[in-house]
Parts: C-alpha cells; sequence; structure tokens
C-alpha cells in the first residue's frame, strides 16, 4: 500500500493524523505531512483507510 | 424588548434560527428539512437567508469561495452603526477575509494553532479545569455548563494572548454580546466596540512596555512583502480569537458534558479503552457541532434549483450538515469508535476553523479531567438544561448531581 496527500485540496483538518498519527503529521501551519517513505507497513492499513475515509476534503488517495 | 414572535408557518418558507424550540433542539427541523422536496429552505426573517442542511450542498457551498463569499459571516446582517464610525475596518480576519488577502491573513496565524503549537496549552488547561472542579467536587452537583465549560477556554485563549485572566467575566460578556445577543442590534454594538478598544489599550501598552514571547507584539511586528500588517489586522485577529475561540468551545464542551451525563455507557467505553480517545472526540464534535456561519452569495446564482441573489445571505449549517444520512450512517447516534467520520464542524474548505486543533484539545483535556475525578453524574432534571442557538449551538445551564 501507497498513500499520498493532495496538498492543494488539503486545508489542514489533521484527521488523518487523529486516525493514523504514525504516517500522518503536521506541517509548520497544520497542514498533512506524511512521515513515511515508500510502502505503509501491513499493519497500519487499517489506520490509514480509516485516515482517508475521515479528511473531509477527500484529499489522501491510498493505491494497492 | 419585547419578544412576540410570529410562529413558524412553514420550515421550508419561515424557519426561525432563534425561534426557542429550534434554539433548544433543531435538530428534528434540520432533519424536516433535509427530508423534504426543499432540502435548501429559505426565510424571510432577518432580512432573508437560505438554509442548506445537506452534507453535499454545505461542503459545496463551503468550497465555491468565489461564489459564496465571506464579505460577512454571521448569521443576522450586521447591527446599525456597524459599519460607521473609527472601527468600521476592523473585522475578523481570516473568517472575514476573502482572497487574495485570505491567504496572508491565514497564514500569519496558522503556525500558532498547529497541533505541534497548541500542544503547550494542554497542561495549563488540565490545570485549570481541575482547579475549576475544585471548587465544586466536595458539593456533589455543579453546573458543568456554567461551573464548568464556561470558564475553560476564555482562560485559554486569555493566556495565549497575554492578557489579564481577571478580565474574564468582560471577555465573557462581550462575546456573549456579539454571538448570543443577535437579535440585539444595540447590545452586539456596545459589545465590539468594548472589545475592540479593549485591544487597542492592549496595543498602546505594548508600544510603552515592549514584551517578549508575546502573540500581540508578534502580530504588531509582522510583516507582509516587506511591510507592517495594518493594525486593523491585528485588532481583527485578536477579537476573532476571542470571540470565535471562546463561546464556541465552551458550547462543544458544554454539549459533551450533558452528553456524557445521560450516557453512562459511553464514560464506562472511553475508561475502558482510553485509546478511543481522540476518533471519540471527533464523534462527539460531528453530533454537537455549535457552529453556524454565512456567506454572502457574490452575484446572481441558480444554486440547486434556488435562485440566489447577489447579496443573498446563505447559513452554513454545519450541525445540520454533520447529520445527514446520506453521510453518516445512524447520524443521530454517538458511536464513539465511528469508522467513517468526514465531519466539518470545523467547516471545509479554505475557511477550515483555524482554531481547530486548539478546541479539540480543550474538549479532550476538559472531558478527560472530569471523567477521571467524576467518574458518575447526572442531570439533575433533564428538562431544566438551557440553550443558547442562532450562530452557536450549546448548553448554557446544565445542572448535574454526583
Amino acid at each position: 500500500m501507497k498513500v499520498s496527500v493532495d496538498y492543494d485540496s488539503c486545508h489542514g483538518h489533521q484527521m488523518c493524523a487523529i486516525a493514523a498519527p504514525e504516517i500522518f503529521g503536521s506541517d509548520e501551519i497544520g497542514n498533512a505531512k506524511i512521515l513515511i517513505t515508500g510502502e505503509v507497513p501491513e499493519a497500519l492499513h487499517g489506520k490509514v483507510r480509516r485516515a482517508e475515509s475521515n479528511c473531509p476534503e477527500r484529499a489522501i488517495t491510498i493505491s494497492e | 424588548m419585547t419578544d412576540i414572535r410570529k410562529p413558524v408557518a412553514d420550515l421550508l418558507t419561515d424557519y426561525d434560527i432563534f425561534d426557542p424550540e429550534f434554539v433548544k433542539n433543531p435538530y428534528p427541523g434540520y432533519s424536516e428539512i433535509r427530508e423534504s422536496q426543499c432540502p435548501i429552505a429559505h426565510t424571510d426573517r432577518y432580512q432573508g437567508s437560505w438554509l442548506p442542511t445537506r452534507y453535499e450542498d454545505v461542503v459545496a457551498i463551503a468550497q465555491e469561495f468565489e461564489t459564496f463569499t465571506s464579505r460577512q459571516i454571521l448569521v443576522m446582517p450586521p447591527a446599525e452603526g456597524r459599519n460607521e464610525g473609527a472601527y468600521a475596518g476592523v473585522a475578523a480576519p481570516p473568517i472575514t477575509s476573502d482572497p487574495p488577502d485570505h491567504h496572508w491573513h491565514r497564514r500569519l496565524i496558522l503556525p500558532i494553532f498547529s497541533p505541534q503549537s497548541v500542544a503547550k496549552y494542554e497542561q495549563g488547561t488540565r490545570d485549570l479545569c481541575n482547579a475549576l472542579i475544585d471548587e465544586f467536587i466536595d458539593k456533589g452537583t455543579a453546573d458543568a455548563a456554567a461551573d464548568y465549560a464556561q470558564h475553560i477556554p476564555v482562560r485559554v485563549i486569555a493566556t495565549m494572548l497575554g492578557v489579564p485572566l481577571e478580565m474574564e467575566p468582560e471577555f465573557t460578556e462581550w462575546v456573549r454580546g456579539v454571538l448570543e445577543n443577535m437579535t440585539d442590534g444595540e447590545v452586539r454594538i456596545k459589545a465590539f466596540r468594548n472589545i475592540v478598544e479593549f485591544f487597542i489599550g492592549q496595543v498602546e501598552d505594548r508600544k510603552k512596555n515592549p514584551r517578549e514571547n508575546d502573540l500581540i507584539t508578534e502580530l504588531m511586528n509582522a510583516e507582509v512583502e516587506g511591510k507592517k500588517v495594518p493594525i486593523e489586522y491585528v485588532l481583527g485577529v485578536c477579537q476573532l480569537m476571542l470571540v470565535a475561540g471562546i463561546d464556541t468551545t465552551w458550547s462543544a464542551i458544554g454539549s459533551c458534558m450533558w452528553h456524557m451525563a445521560k450516557h453512562p455507557e459511553h464514560r464506562k467505553q472511553l475508561r475502558e479503552n482510553p485509546d478511543l480517545w481522540p476518533t471519540a472526540i471527533e464523534e462527539l464534535l460531528r453530533v454537537y457541532a455549535p457552529v453556524t456561519m454565512a456567506r454572502i452569495v457574490d452575484h446572481d446564482i441558480e444554486f440547486q434549483g434556488c435562485p440566489m441573489k447577489a447579496g443573498d445571505r446563505v447559513l452554513m449549517a454545519f450541525p445540520a450538515a454533520n447529520r445527514d444520512p446520506r453521510q453518516f450512517e445512524n447520524p443521530d447516534e454517538v458511536i464513539l469508535d465511528r469508522e467513517n467520520n468526514r465531519h466539518v464542524a470545523f467547516g471545509s474548505g479554505i475557511h477550515r476553523c483555524a482554531g481547530s486543533n486548539l478546541a479539540r484539545l480543550e474538549v479532550r483535556v476538559a472531558l478527560q479531567t472530569w471523567l477521571a475525578r467524576i467518574p458518575e453524574f447526572k442531570l439533575v432534571d433533564p428538562t431544566a438544561v438551557t440553550w443558547v442557538g442562532g450562530q452557536v449551538h450549546g448548553p448554557r445551564s446544565c445542572m448535574v448531581k454526583f
């Protein structure tokens, strides 16, 4: 699984970081920041799916 | 002022957001509008407004900031005299700003409210909550709204702004004057002027007595493209932090307390599974979203069959959107571990609530601290709880016993 954020759509709700704090954090202004490079560890797939389905701006894309 | 209201003839064409029954419990009314043939209602009251209630429509309007502008953002037109006099230019940036200025209006304050920045207020908020509980824990009864929720955000914001905490009663009165007494223009104007005059005094004081690590000083010294920001911006941001940062968050805390008083099973669930807190807070914010904002239509447009005219007011009923069954399963039910929750309690698009990370921290700490010390409590009399509504919805008196 890979995950990406559309930074034009992200407005810093931080719902992704609440759902999957191991994968998403905050940049200086509170917008999403991806904390890993490459593949999402399998143990975190569920959390990342939750991050995707909790983003009010639909800014997160998962590819598997 | 005598309050003799014309009864609401038909919610779809004559809703009244200040109707006492609607203020107490707006959700059945939102639902009736949302599930009707006309999910965007209209009223001629208070100089007229539109009320979208479906999630999809509210989000679409929030995203279309060029058509649905933030020239005005309150659910009522400005009080008479608001746009006259020395303070007419003081708005509440960035909430009242449109692009292109919106960008720098917002960019300057966002770092203050990032999760990593607001984390430093967690311990202070916890200490404050504990001190409030100390005052009433031996009495076996307390007003969860007036003795607890109401005191938390005002002190956190006053601390952030570096203004005297002893002025809490004045801050509270002014903010209620602006947001809760909206049908009384005189009260609104007076409250607004008090706020602006207070912050002018704070700015003057800082010119004479420079301070370090001080938010207002940093705002005064901020530059955009090599030029100092105008004083109206500084005063506007201060006003916004006070007005938007206090009433909204205490309303959310109060609603959550009211909920917890009625739901021992949720208290138990959180006690047994503390990892659930962050998700639970989002679910409570979804169900008890306190804030409705407004937009002003820029140009004549037909939106979902509604003939909106330039200058029309559109009420962004985020609380209604958050209970749309098209978006949320069992929307009226609180499911603390809800899986899919794209709630818009903090809005959507470029005006996402700048203080959202602070608000959710305050709500979480307020609930955690109370539940740790008063694990079992209930409403003294469910019918005696009082509410405010309109711009911000939440309890103002909520007696509990323990």
